[in-house]
């Protein structure tokens, strides 16, 4: 059994939804998509970012961070990013959702409209991330340009230089498509970032 | 779980100054007639049993703009209830609120509007009629609304503050009463364990475009409610909508 295989459970082609996973400076391996047994609260769960990473600290001793992806339009067979990590305290992962309540008369969803984990390069928070976009059915890397869907034209800073979808800043995260608003200060404590 | 079991929206049976929030909280869903909030004119023939498709329609003025001034909570196609607090003035300020559950993680301030549906693509301002995934009421009009969305909104602070206080406003009136035409570009801040702007101004709420943001990051792990308050018009050069106008308000959060 391969890495990926044992990280999920299944093989990578058979997961409907991304995962984090995480490696660390004990050489274990701790993944979303495996289960726990949580004496607190009495029920098994899903590893969780918050309860098993945060709270104990590994945040600090995470080596690698991974996202695993599902198939998708883009790449049918699934996608794998990896973010080394060298600073203790510079990794995170979180979800971005939309939740739309029938507000007079229109059908209510609740949608996960992104999957990120990121890497904190600066004590400015200036970051380096994959983002898995169910809605745009793919991966977005530290190298995708983000398109204007009215002009068809890459997004430019004032200084004229391309705009990144996987470079940003956990002070002020941007949106890189018009139908997510820009997320903004994360609560670094809670993500588990030391700047 | 890091992200919140539920999200619900409560409404206010009772009155402003006695709230009765007991009525069943409108879940996600919203077919077939269930779990939908319905606009109408009190003037209009509609009842707490009058199913979906038998919806009244609300006539839109000859000129200028009008309020709609009845809201109805329907947890089933034929069983709602009127919101009794809404009237389409600024007058009251115990009238809907978000219900949160308590397993949520939240990462990263909350951001609200209202769109067409869940394709959430940003309104187009002023444009009538509105094109695929617009609506006629977060466009607004060129004219009575000055391409302004007919929807204001005002939340107060973040419902929960970071240090784990619940945000909850006296009965009374909510900041200055907007008109038409209220509404900034671009995203407006709350005032912590206030309405929006001290009390002052609303906002419109035209998907992306012009919306609001809470103030702070709610506590993690903590039940809590976003009251918060509308005031949606009608205007002369709306455009009706086969099927009637079917809007969603949205909220977008991170989690961890």
């Amino acid at each position: 059994m391969g890495l990926i295989d044992k990280l999920l459970g299944c093989p990578l082609l058979e997961i409907t939804r991304s995962y984090w996973a995480a490696k660390l400076n004990t050489g274990e391996w701790v993944s979303e998509a495996r289960f726990v047994h949580d004496w607190r609260k009495g029920e098994k769960r899903r590893i969780d970012w918050m309860d098993d990473i945060v709270a104990t600290g590994d945040c600090k001793r995470i080596t690698e961070l991974w996202l695993l992806c599902p198939p998708s339009g883009t790449s049918p067979m699934g996608n794998t990013a990896r973010l080394p990590i060298t600073r203790p305290g510079s990794a995170f992962q979180f979800k971005v959702a939309t939740h739309d309540t029938a507000g007079i008369g229109g059908p209510g969803r609740r949608t996960q409209q992104a999957h990120i984990i990121g890497r904190v390069e600066n004590a400015d928070g200036d970051c380096t991330c994959f983002i898995w976009d169910p809605i745009q059915d793919g991966l977005l890397t530290p190298e995708s340009k983000i398109y204007d869907t009215q002009t068809g034209h890459i997004r430019v800073d004032v200084e004229g230089a391309a705009i990144f979808a996987g470079k940003t800043n956990v002070n002020r995260f941007h949106s890189w498509r018009p139908s997510l608003a820009p997320i903004g200060q994360l609560a670094l404590d809670r993500i588990g970032v030391t700047l | 779980m890091a992200d919140f079991g539920t999200i619900t929206t409560d409404y206010n049976k009772g009155t402003d100054a006695s709230p009765d929030w007991t009525g069943a909280t409108i879940a996600l869903s919203g077919t077939s007639g269930a779990n939908e909030f319905r606009m109408a004119l009190s003037t209009g023939s509609q009842t707490t049993s009058t199913p979906s498709a038998s919806w009244p329609y609300m006539a839109l003025p000859a000129s200028g703009t009008t309020i709609v001034d009845n809201l109805y909570a329907f947890s089933t196609n034929t069983s709602g209830i009127k919101v009794a607090t809404y009237d389409g003035t600024n007058g009251k300020a115990r009238v809907l609120r978000k219900n949160f559950s308590s397993n949520g993680n939240p990462i990263s301030a909350m951001q609200v509007s209202f769109f067409a549906d869940s394709n959430h693509t940003n309104p187009s301002g002023g444009t009538q009629p509105p094109t695929t995934h617009n609506d006629t009421f977060t466009n607004g009009t060129s004219g009575e609304t000055s391409s302004k969305s007919a929807i204001k909104g005002n939340f107060y602070g973040s419902g929960l503050t970071a240090g784990g206080v619940q945000e909850t406003p006296s009965a009374g009136s909510v900041g200055t009463s907007p008109s038409a035409t209220t509404g900034t570009s671009g995203a407006v801040t709350t005032t912590a364990g206030n309405w929006l702007n001290a009390a002052g101004a609303w906002q419109d709420m035209a998907g992306w475009n012009d919306y609001i943001i809470g103030v702070a990051i709610p506590q993690a792990s903590t039940a809590f409610f976003w009251y918060y308050v509308l005031i949606i018009y009608l205007a002369a050069s709306m455009t009706t909508q086969a099927g009637g106008w079917t809007i969603v308000d949205t909220i977008q959060y991170s989690y961890a």
